[in-house]
């Protein structure tokens, strides 16, 4: 009969004991680059991004920058234990995976699926450190077109001398801007569509889900016209301070942000269809093929600066070659 | 005579019909009418913003179906669906608390459902205050190029179709796009926004303006200080009782991710409505200005603590340092 009193007594404190304590989770940071800050869409994937990394083992809190050199520097600083910032931001952090914004170097949407599933899969994870730094996702951001305000202009002999808004931090860009002979205006995210619509420039590159936000249309006036061809995929990348995070942290997130592509895409296809049908200009056979030339040589170029990775640009022409196995280029293998 | 009797009921049915067709039509023009007219200023005089939302959800659609005998009342239009718009967003704000306390409290799938519910609710304002800015474009035709001859009425409807374009373009985003709001209706609304009078307009022209060029700082003239011309905004706002333009302030700094720049433009919104009534004429929008400080206030608070903004709160953060006190010597105090 005691044994049942003290039992009964001690039952309270043996359901509590039963009751699974809540987690006590490191407390970390990601700096967020997002044009919008915090009422950006980058900032609110990073709120369901969160909820995700709990469940690896991390309270990762989002904060908000408008300048991405801020948000970079403050993550080199240790403000932050993370970032999320463009693809040509993260070249200092991992050569392999920045080079996969190279210039002419993804054929279509269908060619960057397959590169990302690739690189995000766990054979591949040995790519994604450099250092103590180590890329925990690469989210694509779209096709990068040519907008031009005079539409006769679709050679590469007639870009010659002309003004073009050029992202002054980005060596490749500020390299081919030099190499076809244009003349450098230097620019950035924040003001490239003021001169491009005021006419300070003659030409600039940009995404397609910028064209509508920035009113590029303002700048074709009745006479521009969009290059239809792709100079590059931009993309967001997470940057991870690896020792501050669980192993196997990366891996994981690599593979979840991969399967973010669809969705993203779909979003990147509907923002394309906004743009003004007329402003197209499609380039004859042989343009396509001048300009494929001519992007391949600056990339070899850059690869043998140090700023692409070699590996990286092997692996894409590889993939290229899969889908038009008669190119020279898989004959000629110089990439 | 049997073709003759047919033919006079299909002729007294016709009669009949038509007579209650003249009688709805009449009836529109008086709801439109008296809608303008009376209950949507009297609606602006009131301080009840759950009353104002029953009323712009329930009979919107009400209103608007007697567009299908007469014409689209546009200018009313636009006010309804934009306040409607504002009650919906006010919902998602209310989730975006919900997925905080769940996060805090680990329970990871309600946080994620809390979210999803979010997104929804801006989705749904989105597309309210998306048809607010097409009412707006159907009434004066596409802002961002030219100036419409406007009287003074017609300017507050101006005003109010552009910020629900701007309101639209943000809620999209939050809602992950999925109504499609097409995002050059932001730059076209802010621009529009440059025909009003910013004394006039309770410093909302210059806020919408400086609020771009927070965000673009070289499309700003030279010398002009965005974030100044915001707090600037938001003086005239104040001045005016009508803190339209401090709500922006603060959405803007909010966005910015300086918290000390956001705190500041909350505590000076805080001490205007302490110290500066509500303009009587258009109450409603100064407390619909209010609840959105709040919304971002409520959130910062839920972030640090698991609560939102205590009752009477607003304006103070919980780490305020209070001013310390030397005490005094209570022997001396007690002594002879």
């Amino acid at each position: 009969m005691r044994t049942i009193f003290l039992f009964a007594l001690l039952l309270p404190s043996l359901v509590l004991a039963q009751i699974p304590q809540s987690k006590s989770l490191p407390k970390l940071s990601i700096c967020v680059f997002d044009p919008l800050g915090a009422n950006g869409s980058l900032f609110n994937t990073m709120k369901d991004y969160r909820t995700v990394a709990f469940d690896w083992g991390v309270d990762l809190e989002p904060r908000a920058y408008t300048d991405e050199k801020i948000a970079v520097d403050d993550f080199k600083a240790g403000q932050c234990d993370a970032t999320l910032v463009t693809g040509t931001r993260a070249r200092p952090f991992n050569k392999f995976t920045s080079s996969l914004a190279a210039i002419g170097a993804i054929s279509d949407e269908k060619m960057l699926r397959k590169l990302l599933a690739t690189i995000s899969s766990p054979k591949a994870a040995k790519y994604m450190r450099e250092g103590q730094y180590e890329i925990a996702g690469i989210m694509p951001a779209g096709p990068i077109y040519l907008f031009t305000r005079d539409r006769t202009i679709d050679t590469l002999e007639e870009l010659s001398g002309k003004r073009i808004a050029t992202i002054d931090y980005d060596e490749p860009s500020m390299f081919m801007v030099n190499h076809i002979g244009a003349s450098v205006v230097p620019s950035n995210s924040a003001n490239f569509s003021g001169k491009f619509n005021n006419g300070s420039v003659d030409i600039a590159y940009a995404p397609a889900v910028a064209y509508k936000p920035l009113e590029l249309y303002k700048g074709l006036e009745d006479n521009g016209g969009i290059l239809s061809f792709v100079l590059a995929y931009m993309d967001f990348q997470i940057i991870l301070r690896a020792d501050k995070f669980p192993a196997g942290f990366a891996q994981k997130s690599r593979v979840k942000v991969a399967s973010y592509f669809d969705s993203v895409n779909e979003f990147v296809e509907k923002e394309t269809k906004e743009i003004d049908p007329k402003y197209w200009i499609n380039l004859s056979d042989e343009a396509t093929q001048q300009y494929g030339g001519m992007l391949r040589d600056v990339r070899i170029k850059l690869r043998d600066q140090g700023v692409y990775d070699g590996k990286m640009l092997k692996l894409m022409r590889k993939l290229r070659c899969k889908s038009n196995p008669a190119a020279a280029e898989c004959v000629e293998k110089l990439e | 005579m049997y073709l003759s009797i047919r033919t006079a009921i299909a002729a007294l049915i016709l009669m009949t019909m038509t007579g209650c067709s003249s009688i709805y039509t009449t009836t529109g023009w008086f709801a439109y009418d008296f809608a303008e007219d009376y209950a949507m200023p009297y609606v602006m005089k009131t301080d009840d913003t759950e009353m104002g939302c029953a009323m712009s959800e329930s009979m919107t659609p009400m209103l608007m179906a007697f567009s299908e005998l007469t014409w689209s009342p546009d200018r009313l239009a636009t006010s309804m669906y934009m306040q409607a718009g504002a009650c919906a967003e006010a919902r998602a704000n209310e989730e975006g608390l919900s997925y905080l306390r769940a996060y805090k409290a680990q329970n990871i799938g309600e946080a994620k459902d809390a979210r999803i519910r979010q997104k929804r609710l801006f989705s749904l304002a989105a597309n309210r205050q998306y048809k607010g800015y097409k009412h707006l474009v159907a009434e004066f035709g596409e802002p961002g190029e030219t100036c419409p001859d406007m009287d003074e009425e017609e300017e507050f409807f101006w005003m109010l179709g552009l910020i629900s374009g701007l309101q639209a373009v943000m809620s999209d985003v939050r809602g992950q796009g999925e109504v499609g709001v097409p995002k050059d209706i932001a730059m076209k609304s802010v621009r529009g926004s440059q025909c009003l009078d910013a004394q006039r307009w309770w410093g909302m022209p210059k806020a919408m303006q400086a609020a771009v060029w927070t965000m673009m700082p070289d499309n700003a003239p030279d010398g002009v200080d965005p974030w100044q011309e915001l707090a600037d905004a938001s003086e005239l706002a104040g001045d005016a009782g009508v803190r339209l333009a401090q709500a922006v302030e603060v959405v803007i700094a909010d966005g910015s991710g300086n918290e000390e720049r956001l705190r500041d433009a909350i505590r000076r919104h805080a001490q205007s409505v302490k110290t500066t009534p509500a303009n009587a004429q258009y109450r409603m929008l100064d407390i619909v200005a209010n609840q959105q400080v709040l919304a971002v206030s409520d959130r910062l608070w839920t972030e640090a603590t698991g609560s939102r903004t205590p009752i009477g709160g607003l304006g103070t953060f919980w780490d305020d340092q209070s001013p310390a006190e030397e005490a005094l010597d209570i022997d001396d105090l007690l002594g002879d």
